[in-house]
């Protein structure tokens, strides 16, 4: 991409001069406000981060964030490596809870009710939610068991309703076609691509209500990684989906919200197409185009 | 590609930029000679170092093999060598040779002896020390040194008849002896003369003597006699012609001041039963203990007076040896020991028989039995029998001229012989030290040399039931030593293994729970600041020398436990409900209490497990009033009380299982959680769930308990029995304390290798901790938590140290877990210093060693293949 937009590089040159300055502050540690786009104000958000600040150990990682995710919607992160969007994404499930050395101070809502409330069961919290990790993560087990796996442990017994539940997710997931015939083998015997795929397959196993998805495409190739974003097509509106990606034409190309994020910051969160096209912020247009750091 | 061609094209348009960042690349890369060498000596010193492992190994195996080996190597014999002089026309009575084997010793009938050399020609001397008395019995017992012989007045004579070695220089020695080579001999016509050194030689002689000629009891003619002789007098029974049985105890006493010895002598007449039709019997003989008195007639009637005291002797037993009709018995001897019968008949078979007491009888009743019975292949009548006077070999000869040898317990045939004329054999036996075999046929008698080997050992008789001497049935025994002479080894190894499984099983049933439990615990659950502590105090644990361990065993645990064995008990059941209930009350509690003291969650599971120990008190008191009649020790040694109680405790834990596999999925179905229930609503009503679990299982062990005890089966003499204070349960609880860390470190170790990512995975799919725990981190590290648990059992297997101090030691086959057991390495430990080298006992234990070596080598095997297996089914994560 990079080589391919050189050309760019001499019309956004003073946006970057000017936008160098400001994430030079950020990075002394001054404080942003987000933009923080008014269309956002119009949805419903499903999850609400509200001033969630969060540290590992001494180092913070997370800063103020203010993150509406509405519903039924594509929302992608984006933003340079180590800014913390797997942070941010993980806690939304309570995943990081397992970190022992984080804390955290502000609030997630999920449906206006906060996840950390103490009567709020974690577990319930994440059966609500699936979640594709960045590293694909498929269990020791078979390729059908590592489906229905969610299904599994919420009892669910019936050889039918299994079935159906495992075709069905890996027919999303864009794997059917290729495992249909060693349901029954080792996971582990998959490509890398193949176990991404069915590590998405499981997250959507048990119908969340919220997909959390970090990089869920950095291991595929350019085919699987279009089934992908067919299956997010096919479960907009039914499901929020919250995306990280590197990949900026895959941000512009499925999501309907865009946030960038920078050094913990949350920086500029805004409908797909103003920022990619005229973002309100001098960085973020050179972070979409390519013109950064 | 061209993305770096078009770089490095940049890069040397800007070189004084670029070579700040990359030094410049060396033309060549060559791996330098010292890396080479390093990595030629590194792989030598690993391929050496894996080679030497697996050949030390090997060569233990091999040199545990070699030591035991020769246990199954058959006895070897020498060839029949003719005997250079020999008394023909005399009827011989009874042969021997000395210890020495140089004298070849033969008594008549008219006791008569004649003296001859074995190795070398020379004319017999003939010794007649009653000068022509007419003798009408003669009983000759050569390893006691000691011969009587009856008269027709009723009087008997004891004589002194053994040999003597006295050592001369050569110098003092006849002449000829000089010109002897060092090891031959020579015969100076009374004595042989032995050179055994350049400078000495011995000379080795035999005197018969009259000690004590007894005045007639009896007028009538001595016919039949026998005697037992002990470290101060003998007994002996005399039958005389006129039906007379008497039994003469001869107590000798020696006047300290003069050097005399007097004896006394009591008479006793003994009442027996006759037979008129078959007149007197053929064979009397006296066991060794002086209590039973064997007669046997020629057709077969073996009749056993027990003589405990001679006064009242009577007649135990009645029976017929003989196993068909029409053929006779022909000669019976006692083997070594005198409890042992053997009959040798006319079809050419040796029968044995000895008395047992009756099992079961506590009047102390006995019955002859007869276990074993050998046939010689020609089914030639047996006409001579010879006893060893070292072990159980026997010797009998036949009318066509054959000798078989056989080992009398072990009923392995030593070998068979033939005389080279076909003539019955006379007489035959056994050189004093085992190492000939001594032949008399027709006119001529050979001497065979012989090195029985091993005969008490075979494949059958270590690790199948034998029927030892005196025994009620045959058995599973290991008995290697004892105090008397004639006591016979005894080595079956199953007890040892029975002992080794049995130590292992309960230590394993204690430990692996425990561990496994513990490692999933610190692994799944436990704060990384509390693990940081836990850990290494239980791998701490390991670093206890088992010797102290034992120690503490058998000093203080065991007589702690055994006087307070209900408290004991009580807090296998109190210690874990104690927990549960624990963590029921923790979910009762509000939920800010429950966050805010999740933190020291390690500290009240402490307190609850405290509580149960404290509970374990007043519940076993309760326990063993209810359960056991008041006294748990009695009810275990079968005194008082019912089976009820002890059925009911062994069915809890299978019935508590049961109940939790079917009362639970019934409970759920039933009780239907309301959809909006709150926290302690739940909480409230998973106590209830546990609560009717708990009288389930009760319930169901009750019943099934009932069942049991009316069908008239009783737990004591199975898994529970007599309390013995050092016992299988007190050895499991403390190789708890050897094994627990090893299996807990390891399966922690393979828990915590699971990879982190495994985890998320499942919690994000909404599992709970256990769930995650249960079937994703278990499976991942099912191959290392199996191997934990090998190497547990492998440690629990060859355990030495706390078995051998807290085991009891005893060799004995029971389930009972309040008994003790041996095992094979604690065997191994207590008797090797002892045992002589090279003798069977020695080659026994090598033999142990070696069954020890194959039982851990096949437990790690079978853990590899099945570790390989998993591994290869979890193939990289
Ligand atoms: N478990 C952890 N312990 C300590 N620091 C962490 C941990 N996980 C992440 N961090 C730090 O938090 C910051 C944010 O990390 P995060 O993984 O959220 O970045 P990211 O935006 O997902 O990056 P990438 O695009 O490379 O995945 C990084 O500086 C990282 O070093
Ligand atoms: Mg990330």
């Amino acid at each position: 991409m990079a080589l391919s937009e050189l050309p760019k590089l001499d019309t956004t040159l003073d946006v970057s001069v000017s936008a160098a300055g400001r994430l030079a502050a950020i990075a002394a540690g001054e404080a942003v406000q987000t933009e923080l786009h008014d269309d956002l104000r119009r949805e419903t958000a499903v999850v609400d981060v509200r001033g969630f600040n969060l540290w590992y150990g001494p180092k913070q990682a997370l800063f103020e964030i203010h993150m509406p995710i509405p519903k039924g919607r594509i929302t992608a992160l984006v933003g340079p490596s180590g800014c913390g969007k797997s942070t941010l994404l993980r806690s939304i499930n309570r995943i990081n809870d397992l970190v022992d050395t984080v804390r955290t101070t502000g609030d997630i809502l999920l449906n206006g009710e906060s996840i950390f409330a103490p009567h709020v069961d974690v577990i319930d919290l994440r059966k609500r939610m699936g979640m594709v990790f960045q590293k694909p993560n498929p269990f020791p087990m078979s390729v059908y068991e590592n489906v229905v796996y969610p299904l599994r442990i919420d009892g669910v017994r019936d050889r039918a309703v299994l079935d159906e539940a495992c075709e069905r997710s890996l027919r999303g997931a864009a794997l059917w076609d290729e495992v249909k015939d060693r349901l029954h083998d080792s996971a582990m015997g998959l490509s890398g691509g193949q176990q991404q795929r069915l590590c998405i397959a499981r997250a959507i196993a048990a119908e969340p209500e919220v997909l959390l998805m970090d990089e869920p495409c950095s291991a595929l190739d350019p085919i699987a990684t279009n089934k992908i974003e067919e299956l997010m097509e096919g479960l907009r509106g039914e499901y929020t989906i919250v995306i990280v990606t590197h990949n900026m034409q895959q941000a512009a190309r499925t999501s309907d919200y865009t946030a960038f994020m920078y050094l913990g910051r949350l920086i500029e969160y805004g409908s797909t197409a103003t920022i990619f096209q005229q973002p309100h912020l001098p960085e973020t247009l050179a972070y979409v185009t390519g013109r950064f750091g | 590609m061209a993305v770096t061609c078009a770089t490095l094209g940049r890069r040397r348009a800007h070189r004084f930029v670029v070579s700040n960042r990359f030094p410049r690349v060396r033309a060549s890369r060559t791996t330098t000679r010292r890396v080479r060498i390093a990595d030629a000596i590194a792989r030598w010193v690993i391929t050496v170092g894996g080679l030497a492992t697996v050949v030390s190994v090997m060569g233990v195996f091999v040199f545990l093999l070699a030591v035991a080996a020769p246990l199954f190597r058959p006895a070897t014999w020498g060839s029949l060598e003719p005997l250079a002089t020999w008394p023909h026309g005399a009827e011989v009575a009874t042969l021997a040779t000395d210890e020495s084997r140089a004298l070849a010793l033969w008594a008549d009938t008219q006791a008569v002896w004649s003296v001859a050399p074995l190795q070398t020609p020379g004319m017999p001397v003939r010794l007649a020390p009653l000068e022509g008395r007419p003798v009408t019995v003669l009983q000759w017992d050569p390893l006691a040194g000691l011969a009587m012989a009856g008269f027709s007045d009723g009087a008997v004579a004891t004589l002194r008849a053994a040999s003597r070695t006295d050592w001369h220089p050569i110098g003092s020695a006849p002449e000829p002896v000089g010109s002897l080579a060092v090891g031959a001999e020579w015969w100076d016509g009374t004595a042989v003369w032995r050179r055994v050194e350049t400078e000495r030689a011995v000379r080795i002689s035999f005197t018969v003597d009259v000690a004590d000629l007894a005045p007639p009891a009896a007028t009538s003619p001595v016919r039949r006699l026998d005697f037992v002789s002990g470290p101060d007098g003998f007994v002996q029974v005399l039958l005389h012609d006129d039906g007379t049985l008497e039994a003469v105890r001869v107590r000798q006493r020696r006047n300290m001041l003069t050097g005399q010895t007097t004896l006394f002598r009591t008479v006793v007449p003994i009442a027996w039963e006759r037979r008129p039709e078959a007149g007197l019997p053929e064979y009397v003989g006296l066991s060794g203990l002086g209590d039973t008195l064997l007669m046997l007639w020629p057709d077969g009637v073996l009749h056993r007076y027990d003589v405990r005291t001679a006064e009242h002797a009577q007649l135990a037993e009645d029976l017929d040896v003989l196993p068909e009709p029409g053929c006779r018995v022909t000669v019976a001897r006692l083997l070594l020991g005198r409890s042992t019968l053997l009959v040798g008949d006319s079809a050419g078979r040796i029968s044995l028989w000895f008395v047992v007491p009756v099992e079961d009888d506590a009047a102390g009743a006995r019955r002859i039995v007869n276990p074993r019975r050998f046939e010689v292949a020609s089914r030639s009548p047996v006409t001579a029998l010879a006893i060893s006077h070292r072990s159980r070999i026997f010797a009998a000869g036949c009318a066509d001229g054959r000798v078989a040898v056989w080992h009398a317990t072990s009923a392995k045939q030593l070998g068979e012989l033939r005389v080279p004329v076909e003539e019955p054999i006379r007489v035959l036996a056994f050189s004093p030290k085992e190492d000939a075999l001594v032949v008399a046929a027709g006119e001529r008698a050979w001497t065979v040399a012989m090195r029985p080997g091993h005969p008490e050992v075979s494949l059958k008789a270590l690790f199948g039931p034998v029927w030892y001497e005196g025994a009620p049935h045959p058995a599973h025994v290991w008995q290697s030593s004892s105090g008397t002479d004639d006591f016979e080894p005894k080595f079956g190894l199953m007890p040892l293994v029975f002992g080794t499984v049995k130590a292992t099983l309960v230590a394993m049933v204690l430990a692996v729970p425990l561990a496994l439990l513990a490692a999933l615990y610190t692994s799944e659950f436990m704060r990384p600041r509390w693990k940081a502590f836990v850990k290494p105090t239980i791998e701490l644990m390991a670093a206890l020398p088992s010797v102290v361990l034992g120690f503490l065993a058998a000093l203080v645990i065991a007589p702690w436990v055994a006087s307070h064995l209900p408290v004991v008990m009580a807090s296998f059941g109190t210690v874990p409900l104690a927990l549960i209930l624990g963590g029921h009350v923790w979910s009762l509690l509000p939920g800010g209490i429950r966050l805010a003291g999740a933190r020291v969650r390690p500290f009240a599971m402490a307190v609850a497990a405290f509580a149960g120990f404290t509970a374990a008190a007043p519940v076993g008191r309760a326990a063993e009033r209810w359960l056991f009649a008041g006294d748990v020790m009695r009810w275990l040694d079968g005194q008082i009380g019912g089976p009820w109680g002890g059925w009911w405790l062994i069915l809890l834990p299978a019935a508590l299982a049961i109940a939790a596999v079917v009362a639970v999925p019934c409970w759920d179905r039933c009780v239907r959680t309301p959809r909006a229930a709150s926290e302690t609503v739940v909480a409230v009503l998973e106590l209830l769930k546990f609560a009717a679990v708990l009288a389930a299982a009760a319930g169901l062990a009750a019943g099934g308990a009932a069942l049991l005890s009316f069908a008239g089966a009783d737990p004591r003499g199975g898994l529970v029995g007599t309390y013995v204070q050092r016992n299988a349960l007190v050895v499991g609880v403390v190789m708890g304390f050897a094994i627990i860390p090893i299996i807990y470190t390891i399966a922690d170790d393979a828990l915590t290798a699971v990879p982190e990512h495994l985890r998320s995975a499942s919690l994000a799919a909404g599992g709970t901790n256990w769930q995650t725990a249960v079937r994703i981190v278990v499976p991942a590290a099912a191959g290392g938590i199996f191997s934990a648990v090998m190497v547990g059992l492998g440690r629990a297997v060859g355990e030495t140290m706390i078995v051998l101090m807290a085991a009891g030691n005893t060799p004995i086959m029971s389930w009972n877990i309040f008994n003790g057991f041996r095992t094979l390495s604690a065997n191994i430990a207590v008797e090797l210093p002892e045992a002589v080298r090279n003798s069977t006992h020695y080659r026994t234990l090598f033999l142990a060693s070696l069954v020890l070596f194959v039982m851990t080598f096949i437990v790690n095997t079978a853990a590899e293949a099945v570790r390989l297996r998993v591994r290869r089914r979890l193939r990289e994560l």
